[in-house]
């Protein structure tokens, strides 16, 4: 049979290639990523000189003082280019950007990469512990939920998970606070004073997330147990949980990574309303407060350095799924 | 009646030259007449069926229905001559919208011909189902709650609302079972005798053309390798695609030789 | 098509209702909203500061804030804000997000392209920093939020409806449409507008809450909706410092956003989940005919006389448990199987005959509810425990699944998954060396290349093969093959068909094999037990079918397609039944 034959040595070929096939989406993924971040910071950018309150003579007030002078004035709009096309200063802004001068924050004269160096790894901390939270908590709930059909637990799952998706963030921090604080004495309702003052931010963090998860596992996982393969393989005489593991499991994972990827980039997001409540010192707050003050700059670098982070995580999830999934890593069909 | 004179069907490809799907295929279907286009798939069989109806362009050549070609009109005549070729699809319930009722879904056909007054509409909507031997209560029914069998009934209803001349089944049975494909090709065959509609069938099986073509064309890499009388292309073919497709329909190729299996000896 | 969930809501007429039940809280606390200012106790804004921080009472039912503001009153108007904010912004989103998504679909082209480009991009971007850099950068106002909350919500609604307006471009529906000389015109507002309003309005139903909830987020970090307005995030913020004394202040107004929220949810889950249940709908079991099915009496009386059979079921009943009551799929079936023997079961689709297969091995899903007695060499199995079925499955039957595109794990390797089933079990090279075995035993050429290539590098026909050798690797006594050739074309049909039959007689199989197609299966079998609506109307020897009497073997008889002969004098008409004899 040639076929076969045929099909022996692409498949062969295909191997060899399935590297460098990855290695091909990686840079399709981050050509694409760094598109949307160019998309995402010009808007801003745009927005930022579509709106008035912005000309050279108000930055000088806003900086100095009333008492602006006209150097002052001039030197603003030289810095900034305003006299030339948006095109122009945009790219005056992105060339600076990516060697790490982002301006100076209008608030505090510091410069933006200073302020933003200084908080973004309590940020991380922050989101990278409620993300392995979530992750651990959906997965968990997700599975026991599709493969335990029986009895009241799946329903509740599903009740809590759904209610866990509703619940206002800072909402449930407060919950947390009046109760677990104020009431029990149990944890600080704020700063970051070791693991105790870690736990409620982190948990905060984590509900939503973890319940959007859960919810999308559930039913990923229930939709791979009805796969005709699942029951081929309890055919042969496997058990439920082998079943689930090597068969399901592996084949619903590769659809929920989309959504867990978009959970923890709302995590990582969400931080600005949590360390706004347990007044966490991170990047999440320092963006309220500049959003707050109109510090243009300050809001430009923020949006950027979280569409970074929102980006990278949602692509790292699309190419954990090619490189996972044989039938993706195949070439397209001319 | 139908009249496919040299047409030739070119689908432009992103790398390579153009794909000549159908390549200079003449072929006539008369009033009354079931003509059986038979091919495997990717042969061009469909493409040259939705030209007929006018779903696709060809790019050489002529497709005249009663003398006109679709491809020659602007786009009002183009939809009136429409009418006068109807497809049947192979997805019976693809092919129907599935919010829409049975009896709204003939109904919106009814309109766009103008061919009866509004207020005859519900009863000519009845009048069809029973002509497809459906119950007149189905009309209240979405696709879903049919089998596929009813659906395709529903859809040769609503294509002889339009009151075509010529009928382009496009693999209607294949997705049927065995027993229903049977009763769908008996109720075509019933139509034909009864409202004398042209019927152009386009299928893989030959097997199914043995119980309805008065004639059968072969195709094979877009062009028409063999026509005749169905009897005669059934019983002596003389091109070698023709055997392979007879010997497919017979699904057992190997018990041309051996002796018939599965009958303990 | 995409996800078209409304369909099923309103062509059911089931879910509708508890769709209604779900939304309810939201309905409920958009009409206290609207009707605010009549039914909110006091004024909003009214302060009394004599009054201030009192807690529950009959004069204030939900006590009173720092200012003695009445707080009934203030969650009631709040509602009134949120809610209107949450009806423009999806509004907005959802005429602006259908348009462009619609328009895409529509145009194609350039167009197209652009629109996924610009949804794409819009969803890979968090939504609230982007709401929060627009109010930053335009100031905190009404109109900003609005505009904020827009722009962050059109790309979902724009992105379903390009999904429905496409898949209705490509359906057949849409050709037909065409073919029948329909003006554009009408398309579009007949057909293409539904098509994409009627998945974005569920998905808007579900949104709700999503809106609502970052509404109050907004206001909450002091960048929504600002005093005196009341808005359930921002009355939150003010109940900061009271957290420890005045729960009246921070309970209601969270409990509010919940219960929206939630209630979008449940209605999301509720219509996400219901194309699920569709797909177990099946006929409403009919009652049971009085009169006892016919049957090959000879057959039966033949067997009897045996010892014990190797696969015996006795009034065999099988229940699908469904939204709609129990349906019966099985409604009592008798037949013996003997070592060696091959036995077709046919009927139409819904006639019971796989489910009657799969249900005693515990293999019908949970739904399934088995009655009766099914025994394998005298082992009940009806009522046998996991443990028991999962030693049967595999080792004494075997299965071999219809689609054999569907019937493999794709992200397993052949090799893999045909070892899994190596009774006893083997690991390493032993394993690799019997599996290759297998699969030569299958007719696969180049097994031991197969067993390291994913299903999808494989034919249909190639896979079948896979299954079956598979399911040969728990050395079975009995293999069920279902349907086994109906998803194949028909050249390699007949060489499953013909592997089949080598195997069963090498190994001295006891076959069961399922199918619609008597014609496929007369081949095959030594008896044949026809099948219709959950009972056998007859059993009869393969050889005895051009005598069948019954109307439904008469029905399927008449069903499988006849050539005439050649002039060769070669059987053109083998697939036919009735010309072998």
């Amino acid at each position: 049979m040639t076929r076969a034959d045929t099909a022996g040595q692409t498949a062969r070929t295909e191997r060899a290639r399935g590297v460098g096939l990855v290695g091909r989406a990686l840079i399709r993924h981050l050509g694409s990523a760094v598109v949307v971040l160019l998309v995402v910071t010009f808007a801003a950018f745009a927005l930022v000189r579509a709106t008035p309150g912005n000309s050279a003579t108000s930055i000088a007030v806003r900086q100095a003082g009333a008492g602006a002078t006209q150097e002052q004035i001039d030197r603003i709009r030289d810095e900034l280019h305003l006299d030339d096309s948006l095109v122009v200063q945009y790219g005056a802004w992105l060339s600076r950007a990516v060697t790490g001068d982002l301006g100076r924050s209008e608030r505090t004269g510091r410069p933006v990469a200073e302020e933003i160096a200084d908080r973004l790894p309590r940020t991380l901390f922050l989101a990278g512990g409620s993300a392995v939270l979530a992750i651990l908590l959906g997965l968990g709930a997700g599975i026991v939920s599709a493969v335990v059909r029986r009895g009241p637990l799946p329903g509740l799952l599903r009740l809590g998970a759904l209610l866990g998706a509703s619940v206002p963030p800072f909402w449930l921090a407060f919950v947390l606070i009046a109760f677990l604080s104020e009431r029990l004495h149990l944890l600080p309702t704020s700063g970051q004073s070791g693991p105790a003052s870690w736990v409620m931010p982190w948990l905060v963090l984590a509900v939503p997330a973890g319940a959007i998860i859960s919810r999308v596992v559930a039913v990923a996982l229930a939709d791979a147990l009805a796969q005709p393969y699942v029951g081929a393989a309890r055919a042969r005489g496997r058990s439920t949980w082998s079943v689930v593991w090597r068969d399901a499991l592996p084949n619903a994972v590769g659809s929920t990574l989309h959504v867990t990827a978009l959970q923890v980039g709302m995590i990582l997001t969400g931080t600005v309303i949590v360390e706004t409540v347990f007044a966490w010192p991170g990047l999440g707050a320092w963006f309220v407060d500049a959003v707050k003050f109109r510090d243009n700059w300050s809001i430009l670098a923020a949006v950027l350095v979280f569409a970074i982070g929102f980006v990278l995580i949602t692509r790292l999830a699309d190419l954990l799924q090619v490189a996972g999934d044989p039938r993706l890593r195949r070439e397209e069909t001319p | 009646m139908l009249r496919i004179q040299d047409v030739t069907l070119r689908y432009r490809r992103r790398s390579g030259g153009p794909l000549t799907a159908v390549d200079g295929v003449s072929l006539t279907v008369a009033a009354g007449e079931i003509v059986g286009l038979v091919g495997e798939s990717g042969c061009g069989k469909s493409s040259l069926a939705r030209a007929v109806v006018g779903l696709h362009r060809h790019d050489e050549g002529t497709i005249g229905l009663d003398d006109v070609d679709l491809s020659a009109l602007g786009a009002s005549e183009r939809r009136r001559h429409r009418r006068r070729a109807q497809m049947v699809f192979q997805d019976p319930f693809g092919s129907l919208d599935p919010h829409r009722s049975v009896g709204s879904a003939i109904g919106e056909a009814l309109a766009i011909a103008r061919s009866v007054p509004r207020t005859q509409r519900a009863e000519r909507v009845t009048e069809l189902l029973e002509l497809v031997h459906l119950d007149p209560s189905v009309r209240g029914r979405r696709p879903r709650e049919l089998s596929g069998g009813q659906c395709q009934r529903v859809a040769i209803a609503r294509a002889l609302a339009v009151e075509p001349r010529l009928l382009v089944c496009d693999e209607p049975v294949t997705a049927l079972d065995l027993s229903v494909q049977a009763k769908v090709l008996d109720l075509l065959v019933e139509l034909r005798d009864r409202l004398g509609t042209g019927c152009l069938f386009i299928t893989h099986d030959l097997a199914v053309l043995a119980r309805i073509a008065d004639r059968i064309a072969v195709m094979h890499e877009g062009r028409l390798v063999e026509s005749g009388p169905a009897q005669q292309i059934l019983t002596a073919p003389s091109h070698p695609q023709t055997v392979r497709l007879l010997e497919a329909a017979t699904r057992f190729p190997s018990t041309a030789q051996n002796p018939p299996i599965g009958v303990p000896a | 098509m995409t996800g078209t969930a409304p369909s099923g809501a309103a062509a059911s007429g089931i879910r509708l209702p508890r769709a209604l039940m779900l939304a309810l809280p939201l309905v409920l606390i958009a009409v206290v909203g609207a009707l605010a200012p009549w039914l909110a106790p006091a004024s909003p804004s009214a302060t009394d500061l004599s009054a201030s921080l009192e807690g529950p009472s009959t004069s204030h039912w939900l006590g009173t804030d720092q200012l003695g503001r009445d707080q009934l009153s203030r969650i009631v108007f709040a509602a009134r804000t949120s809610l209107s904010v949450a009806a423009v912004v999806m509004t907005l989103a959802f005429v602006v997000g259908v348009t462009i998504g619609a328009v895409g679909a529509f145009a194609g082209g350039i167009v197209d392209r652009l629109v996924t480009w610009a949804v794409e991009a819009a969803l890979s971007v968090p939504s609230l920093l982007l709401a929060l850099a627009i109010i930053g950068i335009r100031g905190n106002s009404v109109p900003n939020l609005i505009l904020a909350l827009t722009i962050v919500a059109w790309a979902p609604y724009a992105r379903i409806a390009r999904g429905a307006v496409l898949g209705y471009r490509r359906s057949a529906a849409s050709e037909a449409l065409v073919g029948l000389g329909a003006h554009p015109l009408r398309v579009l507002f007949g057909h293409v507008i539904p098509t994409a309003s009627r998945p974005a309005l569920v998905f808007a139903s579900t949104d709700v809450g999503a809106v609502v909830l970052a509404t109050a987020g907004l206001s909450f970090l002091g960048l929504g909706i600002t005093p005196p307005t009341p808005e359930w995030g921002q009355m939150l913020v003010e109940s900061r410092p009271y957290l420890a004394t005045a729960w009246w202040l921070w309970l209601p107004p969270g409990v509010a956003i919940t219960v929206v929220a939630l209630s979008g949810n449940l209605l999301s889950e509720h219509l996400g989940v219901a194309p699920e249940l569709r797909r177990l709908r099946i006929r409403r079991p009919r009652p049971t005919p009085s009169t006892s099915p016919k049957r090959g009496r000879a057959q039966t009386a033949a067997k009897t006389g045996r010892p014990v059979p190797l696969w015996e079921m006795r009034d065999l009943r099988v229940d699908f448990d469904t939204p709609d009551g129990p349906v019966a799929a099985v409604r009592g079936l008798d037949y013996t199987l003997d070592r060696g023997e091959v036995l077709a079961i046919v009927g139409e689709s819904g006639s019971g005959k796989t489910v009657s297969c799969l249900a005693p091995l515990g293999l019908a899903g949970d739904r399934a509810a088995v009655r009766g007695s099914a025994r394998l060499a005298g082992t009940e199995l009806v009522g046998a425990g996991e443990d028991t079925l999962r030693a049967v499955r595999g080792a004494e039957i075997a299965v071999v699944f219809q689609n054999p595109y569907a019937a493999l794990n794709p992200l397993r390797r052949v090799g893999a998954l045909v070892a899994d089933g190596l009774r006893p079990p083997a690991k390493g090279h032993q394993a690799r060396e019997r599996v290759v075995e297998l699969l030569r035993a299958a007719g696969l050429p180049h097994p031991e290349d197969v067993a390291d290539r994913y299903p999808h590098e494989l034919s249909g026909g190639m896979r079948q093969r896979v299954l079956v050798a598979a399911a040969l690797a728990g050395d079975p006594d009995i293999v069920v093959a279902d349907e086994p050739t109906t998803a194949l074309d028909a050249t390699t049909q007949a060489e499953v068909i013909e592997l089949l039959r080598r195997l069963q007689r090498e190994r001295g199989l006891a076959l069961v094999l399922v199918s619609h197609d008597l014609g496929v299966v007369a081949h095959l079998a030594d008896r044949v037990l026809v099948m219709h609506d959950g009972v056998a109307v007859e059993e009869i020897a393969a050889d005895q079918l051009p005598n069948a009497t019954h109307p439904r073997t008469r029905d399927l008889l008449d069903a499988v397609p006849r050539l005439p002969e050649t002039r060769a004098g070669t059987r053109a008409t083998t697939r036919s039944t009735e010309a072998r004899c």
